[in-house]
């Protein structure tokens, strides 16, 4: 694969003297956790767009001042909300992610030719800001699984045609009536090296690479579990949660799956082959979850959420007792991190909700809980406290990277 | 055309809303010129009408964006009760 180094992303400087802020998605709108020096003193605002559901709420780390947010109805179609003052004011873009049609007369049914035409765009669902050498390109993951592309800071959408107009996205993607949701495709990650190096990932469909900027895809799931089909290791068809570049290493890869928690080496063979690491997760807490978290410099260390996966999966932490594990060995051993947290909560943690700031000195984590809760993790989660209560259902919580 | 209050944003507030248009979706293609994304809130990128939408044209309930509109004098388009 290619790098450039001359498109390298600037290194992050975060400053204990700028304002911190979490921008949190929720069933019901946008909000913003915002507080000042040492993370103290939170202030709430919104909500944004009251009734809108927020799958995906980010700043744009390029301009510093550009906020994209998804939203919809239940009974209206998907659309998608962007500010230009940090949320103060909110207008619907002019045009959001939608699928191709089938060609006219064609007596084919959708995925039939073995691409997305035909479909229709339910969610959008993850969004991400394109790489730092290209100012104002986004990418959008949507529900039914689909990718797609602005170059306009988000006002207006294109389907990105490499992934969903492929002969294979049919094949790959599985389903598009996938539980609890529908399918989703997430976890889109650009190589802070070269914007033509991407990974996205699909629930279901498992993880794939391009290296020409979304023009041709292939697999990367060798090594990952399939539990829910009749293949234990096929090509695809895995259920990735969620996959990071790891921020200290983009050589590396990490990804809580369905089927456990999983670290890829690039750089270490033929570069292919994913490694289970959650295999040394205790076995009454297991390795299953939503979210995983790199840390800032440490590219051994990552933290993870553990949910309930053994009979029934309820979606809670298991024993309804909230708890994060970090590694900080690459995955050879865990350790358990709930100091404040409560002894019993039922809640969830959904993929976007758990994240981390680029504070090298103190690494700081935040989860949102699909009881309206934010948390603060200081110390890299060695105490937590409440930041916020009586929220919405919340589906992401997103820092905001520091250029 | 009659809108329920969620489309309000798109009309500038008003239930009543004027157009023209030989069956639904040139209806609502119509209605586009000038309520700007009306029409995607209703009819997806498919022409198909959202499952939670209701449309009536006059008493007749209709799910089909093709349906022609010969003789309907108002189109109701609402919220359905979907549950909750």
């Amino acid at each position: 694969m290619s790098k450039k180094a001359s498109a390298r992303r600037s290194t992050p400087r975060p400053s204990s003297a700028e304002p911190h802020r979490l921008l949190i998605g929720t069933r019901k709108g946008g909000f913003i956790l915002e507080a000042g020096r040492g993370r103290s003193g939170w202030k709430l605002q919104g909500p944004f767009v009251l009734g809108t559901q927020v799958h995906d709420l980010r700043l744009d780390p390029r301009d510093g001042k550009t906020l994209l947010m998804t939203g919809g109805l239940g009974h209206l179609g998907p659309t998608m909300y962007r500010s230009t003052n940090l949320g103060r004011k909110w207008t619907e873009v002019a045009s959001t992610p939608r699928f191709d049609p089938l060609p006219e007369g064609s007596k084919r049914q959708k995925r039939e030719d073995g691409t997305s035409r035909g479909m229709t765009v339910k969610m959008n669902f993850w969004l991400e800001p394109g790489h730092a050498s290209e100012p104002g390109v986004w990418y959008c993951g949507t529900g039914p699984q689909g990718l797609f592309r602005s170059e306009d800071r988000g006002d207006n959408w294109a389907g990105v045609d490499g992934f969903n107009l492929n002969p294979n996205y049919a094949k790959w993607s599985i389903t598009e009536d996938g539980s609890p949701i529908g399918s989703l495709l997430h976890s889109i990650l650009i190589d802070p090296r070269d914007a033509a190096h991407m990974y996205l990932s699909m629930s279901s469909g498992g993880t794939f690479e391009s290296t020409d900027q979304g023009a041709s895809w292939r697999p990367l799931n060798r090594g990952v579990q399939v539990t829910f089909g009749p293949e234990e290791y096929p090509e695809f068809g895995q259920d990735p949660h969620c996959v990071i570049l790891h921020p200290a290493d983009p050589d590396r890869l990490y990804q809580q799956n369905h089927c456990g928690i999983y670290r890829l080496d690039r750089t270490v063979g033929d570069g292919e082959g994913w490694v289970r690491i959650g295999a040394k997760m205790p076995k009454k807490v297991g390795d299953i979850g939503f979210g995983v978290v790199g840390h800032p410099t440490d590219r051994d260390t990552v933290w993870v959420l553990p949910m309930d996966g053994t009979q029934i999966w309820p979606r809670t932490s298991p024993g309804g007792k909230p708890a994060l594990y970090r590694t900080s060995n690459a995955g050879r051993s865990w350790t358990r991190l709930d100091k404040g947290l409560p002894e019993q909560g039922w809640h969830t943690v959904l993929r976007q909700a758990l994240t981390i700031d680029s504070d090298p000195k103190s690494p700081t984590l935040y989860f949102g809980t699909t009881s309206g809760e934010v948390w603060i993790g200081r110390d890299g989660g060695e105490k937590f406290e409440c930041l916020a209560q009586h929220l919405p259902y919340i589906h992401s919580v997103r820092t905001v990277p520091r250029q | 055309m009659r809108v329920g209050s969620i489309l309000f944003e798109y009309t500038g507030g008003a239930e009543l809303v004027r157009g023209s248009g030989a069956t639904v979706a040139e209806l609502f293609a119509d209605l586009e010129t000038r309520h700007k994304g009306l029409a995607f809130r209703v009819l997806d990128e498919q022409g198909g009408l959202r499952p939670h939408i209701a449309l009536f044209l006059d008493r007749r309930a209709c799910r089909d964006a093709n349906e022609v509109l010969d003789g309907v004098e108002r189109v109701h388009v609402l919220g359905a009760l979907s549950g909750g």
